[in-house]
Order: structure tokens, then C-alpha cells, then sequence
């Protein structure tokens, strides 16, 4: 599904963000990938997505259909919640009703239907990360790329979004790149946890998480959840 | 319940309207004590009483019906030289933020023309279009025209890197790019640019009647005429009326801001003139 070989990516100021990134994943794998900030973990996304383009090595990711949800939820402030939802639909030239169908399931499936009509402005931070999220559903993509997308949310939004998260994946059966810097969300959401070192980025630990999706919280409190939790963190130190 | 919130409500009246009227009261009492205590009866001509203005300019139908032409005329003008100046500037503020080679070559003698006295170009413009409408307008125009150029540019530019980069995800072109996200989210913006413009246009009008004096007289040509016969009380209607068109101007754009851009913008809601609503 995506495939990073010798991957290096130089900055024009002379950075070096990415050095020799390698890493595959198959369609419909979880891979959260976990590493300190500076580490390169926001231009990963960027050249997954073709935002930009690396400076040696090659990038393939074999579907075009990405879903990308950013830390801030970059929603447009004059149109309502389904507006927002109705954006790329309405980008990729999809006809109205076809737009507005999709657009309606995606609100539903994010719980929020009553605030359909609704402007962003009144809306809290977790909400208008749902609608973040549903506006990147309705292109029914086949790989999703999450840049700590609970970053600049309260503990109590963050777990309860990471919840439906895990569910949706469950209900679509994407792959999905999320990119953290806490572990926990990371071993949650994952069902592999790569670990970033410090810039220059690079995979320094390749950790498989033996929980089923969809995960409760309860997780958290297993044995060996904290166990692996541990281990990354031991790694994210070295 | 609904006793005491009424009493809320109106302390509220009072708390908003009180305040400005007491201060309105107390300039119409000073007012009055400079023309009847200070000023000498025969040199009542350089402030005459409110009533007597309002007896004089407003309540004679000849002299009224002559500052409402004017006041029409000039309104007119402004509104016109508002109208070319908000269509030229926007197209060109979209143009500059389409292509820097554009901006580069441009910009710099926006700003040239921003510093410029325009009082100095006045002549030149009855000198090249003649004293009539022409004149007045574009006088208008060049008045009115930086302030919308720079803050819808500003506008356009104040796009967040996160919304281009979702744009460009997505493969929106560059007109798509423009009317979906750069045009709406320099709308508060524009409404800025425009209602100092407007302001400015009205002043435009009023300095290009001093200069071009043909054809129907505006209001600023009746305040040279006032001065001139020294009829003071119609002099000051002129200039009362000129205030209200002012103020008037503001206040539409405000208003209408807010109608725009309420829903979703801040600025809109805060500042737009609603101290004057």
C-alpha cells in the first residue's frame, strides 16, 4: 500500500529532516509511527501524500484515494458542518446530490447530525476534529494519514476520539499512517508502532501491538499494553 | 420574572443610549451659551443658533430642497467612484496574488500613488477631463482605490498554509483555489478596505466640488457658495448634512459586513460599526 525506500529528504535551507527511511505496509495495516518533535514525523505525511517530493530514495504508494487529517482541523470558517463535509466531494467535481448523500453518512458516522447546520466557530476543538475527520471519509479512501490529529486536544476528547478512531477502522478497513509523539495513543490506535529517532528521522524500532480491533480503553491498564509501552519508550530514549 | 428583566432591559437602554445623549445635550448647551453669551449680536453670523439653522436650512423648503440636490449629487459621485474603485482594485489585488511578477511591478506605484497629495492632481484632472462629472469621480476614485488594493491583497495572502496544503491535496486549479477559499477568506478584509474607502470617497466628492465647479452644484460647491454670501445658517446645514453622509456611509458598510461575514467572522460582529447601529 506504501512503500518508503532509502528515503532522504534535504531541505532547501540545507536541513536534513529524513535519512535513509525504509518501511512497507500492507492495505488495511494500522502503523502508528512514534518519535520525539523535530523528528521529521509531519514530512513523512507530506511525502506519503506527494506533498512533496524526496530528495533521494523513492516513495510508492499504490492508491490515490488519501484521506489526510491534520493537527489543526483546517476547516473553512464560513461554511457550516456540512459544507466543510462536502468540501473535497465538491473539489473532485462530484455531482450535488452524489456531494451532499456523502457527505450526510460521514456526519453520521462521526455522531454529529444535529450539528450539521452549524458554523465551526461554535463548535469545541473535539468536535471540529470530527468533522475534520468525516470531511476526509467521504472520498472513501484507502489510506488515511493522521498528523497528530488529537495533538491540541484535552485527555478526555483525545481517548474518547481515539475510541471511534479505532471503530471506524474497524467499519472501512483502511490503512492509516498516524503519527504521534505520545506512545500511548500511538500502541492504541496501532497495529505497529514504528519508532522515529532524532532528526535526521530514521526507523529505529519496529514494534508489533497484539490487541484486536475495535480496542476499549480498558487496554490501557493490560499488562501488555504497559509492558510494550515500556519497550518504546526504552527505545525512544536510546 | 419577566418585570425584572424588563428593568434590566431598560437599565441596559440607559447604560447604552444614556451616556452619548448626555454628551450630545451638554455640546448643544455649550453650543448655545457660545452664541447667545459669547458672541456679540452682530457677530452671531459665526455660529448661529441650532434652531435657527434648523429653522433656515431645514424647514424652508426652497433651502432645503437645494442642499438635498447637492447632497444627492455628491453622494452620487461618491458612490460611483466607490463602485470603480472597489471593481479596479479588487480585480487588480486578485491579479497581484495570481502572479509576484505582477505585484513586483505594480505594487510599488500603488504605493507611490498612496503618498502622493492627491489635493496636488486635483487640477490636473479639470486641466485633462474637464470641471464636470468626469473629474469629480475620478477624484473618487484615486482617493478610494489603495485602501481596497492593500486589504484585499492582504485578504487573499492571509489564506492558513494548512487550508492551501488541502487544496493542493485535492488538486483544486487555480480559480477553484480562489473562489472557494482565497475570495471568501478575504472577504472581512475587503469589507475593511471598503468602508474606509467609502469614507475617503465622500471626502473625495466634497474636494472635487471646491476644485470643479460646473454643471449641478454638489455639497461641497454649496459650502463655498455659503461661506462666499456668508449665510451662515445654511453654510452650517451643509456641513451637518456632509457629517450625516459620512457617517451614513459608515454605517451601511458596517451593517452589511456584518450581514456578510457575521455569522462566522469576529471582527464583524465586534467592530463593525456597531457603536453607531
Amino acid at each position: 500500500m506504501l512503500e518508503f525506500n532509502g528515503v532522504f529528504k534535504r531541505f532547501p535551507e540545507g536541513t536534513l529532516a529524513l535519512a535513509d527511511m525504509n518501511f512497507a505496509m500492507a492495505p488495511g495495516e494500522f502503523v502508528s509511527v512514534v518519535g520525539p518533535s523535530g523528528s521529521g514525523k509531519t514530512t513523512l505525511l507530506h511525502l506519503a501524500a506527494g506533498l512533496q517530493e524526496p530528495t533521494a530514495g523513492t516513495v510508492l504508494r499504490r492508491t490515490d484515494k488519501i484521506g489526510y487529517v491534520f493537527q489543526d482541523p483546517a476547516l473553512l470558517p464560513w461554511r457550516t458542518v456540512r459544507g466543510n463535509v462536502e468540501l473535497l466531494a465538491e473539489l473532485r467535481g462530484l455531482p450535488k446530490p452524489e456531494r451532499r448523500r456523502r457527505a450526510d453518512l460521514a456526519i453520521e458516522m462521526v455522531g454529529l447530525a444535529e450539528f450539521a447546520g452549524h458554523r465551526p466557530r461554535t463548535l469545541s476543538g473535539g468536535m471540529r476534529m470530527r468533522v475534520s475527520l468525516a470531511r476526509s471519509l467521504t472520498l472513501d479512501p484507502e489510506i488515511f494519514l493522521l498528523d497528530e490529529p488529537f495533538g491540541a486536544l484535552d485527555e478526555i476528547t483525545r481517548q474518547r476520539l481515539g475510541v471511534e478512531l479505532s471503530r471506524l477502522f474497524v467499519a472501512r478497513r483502511f490503512a492509516a499512517v498516524l503519527v504521534t509523539h505520545s506512545v500511548t495513543e500511538a500502541i492504541f490506535l496501532g497495529g505497529r508502532v514504528l519508532v522515529m529517532s532524532e532528526r535526521p528521522g530514521r526507523i529505529v524500532g519496529d514494534f508489533p501491538v497484539p490487541f484486536d480491533h475495535p480496542r476499549s480503553p480498558k487496554i490501557l491498564f493490560d499488562p501488555d499494553f504497559t509492558g510494550l509501552a515500556q519497550e518504546i519508550a526504552a527505545c525512544l530514549a536510546a | 420574572m419577566s418585570r425584572r428583566l424588563t428593568r434590566r432591559q431598560r437599565t441596559y437602554r440607559w447604560g447604552r443610549w444614556g451616556p452619548p445623549l448626555l454628551v450630545f445635550a451638554a455640546v448643544v448647551g455649550l453650543w448655545y451659551a457660545v452664541t447667545y453669551l459669547l458672541l456679540a449680536p452682530d457677530r452671531r453670523f459665526l455660529l448661529p443658533a441650532p434652531h435657527a439653522i434648523v429653522r433656515v436650512a431645514f424647514l424652508d423648503r426652497a433651502n432645503l430642497t437645494e442642499l438635498l440636490n447637492a447632497l444627492a449629487l455628491s453622494a452620487t459621485v461618491a458612490a460611483i467612484g466607490l463602485g470603480i474603485a472597489a471593481a479596479a482594485g479588487v480585480a487588480a489585488a486578485i491579479a497581484m496574488s495570481q502572479a509576484r511578477w505582477v505585484e513586483r511591478s505594480f505594487y510599488p506605484y500603488l504605493v507611490v500613488l498612496q503618498t502622493i497629495p492627491v489635493l496636488a492632481l486635483v487640477p490636473l484632472f479639470g486641466f485633462w477631463f474637464g470641471f464636470g462629472l468626469t473629474s469629480r469621480v475620478l477624484v473618487c476614485v484615486l482617493v478610494a482605490l489603495f485602501p481596497i488594493v492593500a486589504n484585499t491583497l492582504f485578504g487573499l495572502r492571509s489564506v492558513a498554509a494548512v487550508h492551501h496544503e488541502l487544496f493542493t491535496l485535492h488538486r483544486a486549479g487555480r480559480w477553484t483555489r480562489l473562489a472557494k477559499l482565497q475570495l471568501p477568506a478575504a472577504l472581512p478584509s475587503i469589507f475593511t478596505g471598503l468602508r474606509i474607502s467609502a469614507g475617503l470617497s465622500v471626502i473625495g466628492a466634497i474636494v472635487g466640488d471646491f476644485f470643479f465647479k460646473q454643471g449641478d452644484p454638489g455639497i461641497g460647491i454649496l459650502i463655498d457658495v455659503y461661506r462666499q454670501r456668508l449665510q451662515s445658517e445654511q453654510l452650517f446645514a451643509a456641513v451637518i448634512l456632509s457629517s450625516l453622509l459620512g457617517v451614513l456611509v459608515f454605517w451601511v458598510f458596517g451593517f452589511a459586513a456584518r450581514k456578510v461575514t457575521g455569522a462566522w467572522h469576529e471582527s464583524a460582529r465586534e467592530t463593525a460599526g456597531r457603536e453607531l447601529v
